[in-house]
């Protein structure tokens, strides 16, 4: 499984090259079928009147069948017209242990606008937020508007769609879009076009948009999709309070670092190292959805590459820290289907890193300053899967659990943890109230001390509609462990409390 | 004398009956046909076994190829308080159907495919994914309503149940329903009230497994829409916690010759 760097481009050759020809492969196969269908066009009026009606949808040209679905479509659908919605929603979350303090705040005004023609749609998300507490330090600070009150405004997407571009099995979405892929919940080892947005941690799952186009081929069962995002993005890393369950701290045994610099070096700003590609093969076999892809991608989480130290006086040092984003190939690959009425869903994806080798400069005595090369992450392939199931009792209680192999935050094969991720929900009142007593994740980094490498994250909460569009939601987040990454976070118990209104 | 008397009474019928009393007999015969063709049309199931109504049952209510409608959900708790849902609702053949969510906003844009072999996908907006779900939903409350997905299903009832003849009450024929070995259902069984006149059924009652009458679905509104009857109302009650759902189908059309490529994870998406 040892892949160096050059084999990391032979392997992305290689695998496109494939893709491509299954994709042209289809396009051939179904641009004949075409052809011989528009040949005889009235082959399905040979048949009986009354069985012709019914065989002509399966005959006819394909081309019509997709025009027409669309037209029928939008006869029922809304208006043409501009559409717009959205929700406001209002998160405050407070520490539970000591100091108490408010841990957490979020005012978010999601705007939602959407116009559609036949064959087009353009449709945009707006966020206008809050988010965070006034950052008042002294009298100069109160002059500054975003001190005061911290405001801010992203595009999480704005795209547009074609639909039947060109060929009527084809459609196009171009501009700012979640291109979401895998069939876990929340936890996809598959979904990697997208940078993770792990602003809010407990929000895990959540992506920022990526600028990118995308083209979606239909032939039949089988759906192809190819990706192509021009330029990185790197994640949107965790507040300060959290980020070390997924980021450790930096620690240099023996000095004691009084100042601590660090630079981001992104990919160069340009097509071969800063874009991002995949493609997806999804079908369905005996009721299950397979599906395989493949992405020549970045990992959008940081690696730390360079340490350099430089003596200030005694054991005192200062630091500079040199992060990069590694390129990474990923295999993948999904399914979902059932086992009786059992729902089941299973992902995994296997990680072709690129070698990065980095440099740790430190002082020693007598010598000054020595350089050492260090390999900080190694080309050895490792994978990632998710395997889950769902159920609903008939007295309304949902159950969802999921195993998990591997976090978004890990890299390399010893590094992998596993996470057990549980959620039992009880609707009430027709839905209006979801109690959701159990729900978390039992982390799980080593498997022979797991006495000391174990972390519980705990959340029963509930969720309650006073009214249409309305949502109360509450709850409290119990952390504790030793030795597993969540753990570090042990003292962040939280309670939570989210309004949200839909219009 | 003889030939007089003759004369005066006419001439003698077959069999040595008067004419007047053959062509009585002849009237009430030709009135004993009629009322029995009368009889065969208002009551045929007579002539059927409780089956062979379910089976006339599936060709009424599922007779036409496809059908696009809007439907008005309004949800009304015990204390008669009302909510109400939109959603535009694409159905081909019995296994083929499609529902989105057009209001209230928290609401809006969620979708729901329903294909052969019960698979269905759910598609949530806020996750830009469609998600595959699993039969186990069939037992629990469509999207806050007194439906359950199974309730929703588009059923040839002859497949799925057995028949047995109860009574006649008010020109409709009453028959129970009981699942075959093969049926996966939440109901132990169902009464159900089929309008003698056109098949068409008119009054559900569907009991859990404790035999216990858990909720009733009256179908109202019955009117003949080009060659097709169909409920334009349909009132789901919730026997247990006093509650009811009524479906008000809006805007109907049929055999528009829906295309399969509606019925895809692409137009659940869009």
């Amino acid at each position: 499984m040892r892949l160096r760097l050059k084999k990391n481009g032979r392997l992305f050759g290689v695998a496109g090259f494939l893709l491509l020809s299954v994709f042209l492969f289809f396009s051939l196969v179904n641009s004949l079928a075409s052809k011989e269908t528009s040949k005889d066009p009235k082959s399905a009026g040979q048949l009986s009147p009354g069985i012709a009606a019914e065989e002509s949808v399966v005959t006819e040209n394909k081309s019509t069948a997709s025009d027409r679905a669309e037209s029928q479509e939008n006869e029922v659908k809304t208006e043409q017209g501009l559409e717009w919605g959205g929700y406001l929603w209002v998160d405050h979350r407070a520490f539970t242990r000591s100091p108490r303090h408010y841990s957490f705040k979020e005012y978010r005004l999601e705007l939602r606008t959407e116009a559609r023609t036949e064959k087009t749609r353009l449709a945009s998300t707006l966020w206008l937020r809050s988010l965070g507490f006034s950052s008042v330090k002294s009298s100069a600070d109160l002059f500054v508007r975003e001190k005061i009150v911290p405001v801010e405004m992203e595009i999480r997407e704005a795209y547009f769609d074609l639909y039947g571009f060109i060929f009527p099995w084809l459609d196009l979405r171009i501009g700012r879009q979640r291109i979401a892929w895998g069939t876990a919940d929340r936890v996809n080892p598959t979904d990697n076009l997208n940078p993770d947005d792990l602003e809010d941690i407990w929000d895990f799952g959540r992506h920022l948009g990526s600028d990118a186009l995308k083209a979606t081929a239909y032939f039949g069962p089988v759906t192809l999709t190819g990706v192509f995002v021009p330029s990185f993005t790197p994640a949107s890393p965790p507040l300060p309070d959290w980020a070390e369950a997924l980021m450790p701290p930096v620690e240099i045994s023996g000095f004691n670092i009084v100042n601590w610099r660090n630079e981001i070096i992104l990919p160069e700003n340009n097509l071969k190292s800063s874009a991002i590609a995949g493609l997806k093969l999804k079908t369905n076999f005996r009721g299950y959805d397979f599906s395989l892809s493949y992405v020549r991608g970045r990992d959008d989480l940081p690696l730390l590459r360079d340490i350099l130290m430089e003596k200030v006086s005694g054991q005192e040092v200062e630091v500079l820290t040199r992060l990069v984003y590694p390129r990474l190939d990923i295999l993948g690959f999904d399914l979902a289907g059932a086992l009786g009425s059992v729902g089941l869903w299973a992902e995994g994806a296997i990680f072709f890193p690129e070698r990065v080798v980095g440099q740790t400069v430190f002082p020693v005595p007598g010598y000054g300053l020595i350089s050492q090369p260090r390999t900080v992450l190694n080309n050895k392939a490792y994978a990632k899967f998710v395997m889950g199931a769902d159920y609903t009792f008939p007295s309304g209680i949902y159950l969802n659990g999921q195993w998990a192999h591997g976090f978004l935050h890990e890299r390399g094969a010893s590094e992998l943890g596993d996470y057990f991720l549980f959620n039992l929900e009880w609707r009430l009142l027709r839905d209006k109230l979801k109690i959701i007593p159990l729900a978390g994740c039992i982390q799980i980094s080593e498997w022979r001390d797991l006495k000391n490498n174990l972390a519980l994250i705990f959340v029963p909460s509930f969720e309650y509609h006073p009214a249409a569009n309305a949502e109360i939601a509450g709850g409290v987040r119990i952390l504790d462990g030793r030795g597993a990454s969540f753990s570090r976070i042990k003292n962040r118990d939280e309670i939570f409390l989210r309004f949200k209104y839909s219009f | 004398m003889d030939r007089g008397k003759k004369t005066k009474k006419g001439l003698p019928g077959p069999w040595g009956l008067s004419w007047s009393w053959i062509f009585a007999g002849i009237i009430i015969l030709l009135l004993i046909l009629l009322l029995a063709l009368w009889a065969t049309h208002v009551f045929p199931a007579q002539l059927l076994s409780a089956d062979e109504i379910l089976k006339k049952v599936d060709e009424v209510v599922n007779a036409p190829k496809d059908r696009q409608a809007r439907i008005k959900v309004i949800i009304i708790d015990s204390q008669g308080k009302q909510e109400i849902r939109e959603m535009v609702n694409y159905q081909k053949g019995v296994d083929r159907r499609l529902v989105k969510f057009t209001s209230p906003a928290e609401h809006r844009g969620i979708g729901f495919l329903s294909l052969p072999n019960e698979v269905m996908y759910l598609y949530l907006p806020a996750y830009g994914r469609t998600r595959r779900i699993a039969s186990h939903v069939k037992n629990t409350k469509f999207a806050g309503t007194d439906f359950t997905y199974e309730d929703m299903e588009a059923v040839r009832y002859s497949e799925k149940w057995t028949g047995q003849w109860l009574k006649e009450e008010g020109g409709h024929y009453v028959i129970e329903l009981k699942p075959k070995p093969e049926t996966r259902t939440q109901y132990a069984r169902m009464v159900m009230w089929v309008r003698a006149e056109n098949f068409y059924p008119t009054r559900v009652e569907l009991y859990d497994r404790a035999n216990r009458l858990m909720k009733l679905l009256t179908l109202e509104k019955i009117e003949k829409i080009g060659p097709y009857w169909t409920s334009r109302q349909m009132t789901m009650e919730d026997l247990k916690e006093r509650r009811k759902t009524i479906l008000e189908l809006q805007e109907i059309k049929f055999d528009v010759g829906l295309s399969d490529d509606i019925f895809t994870e692409r137009f659940l998406m869009r």
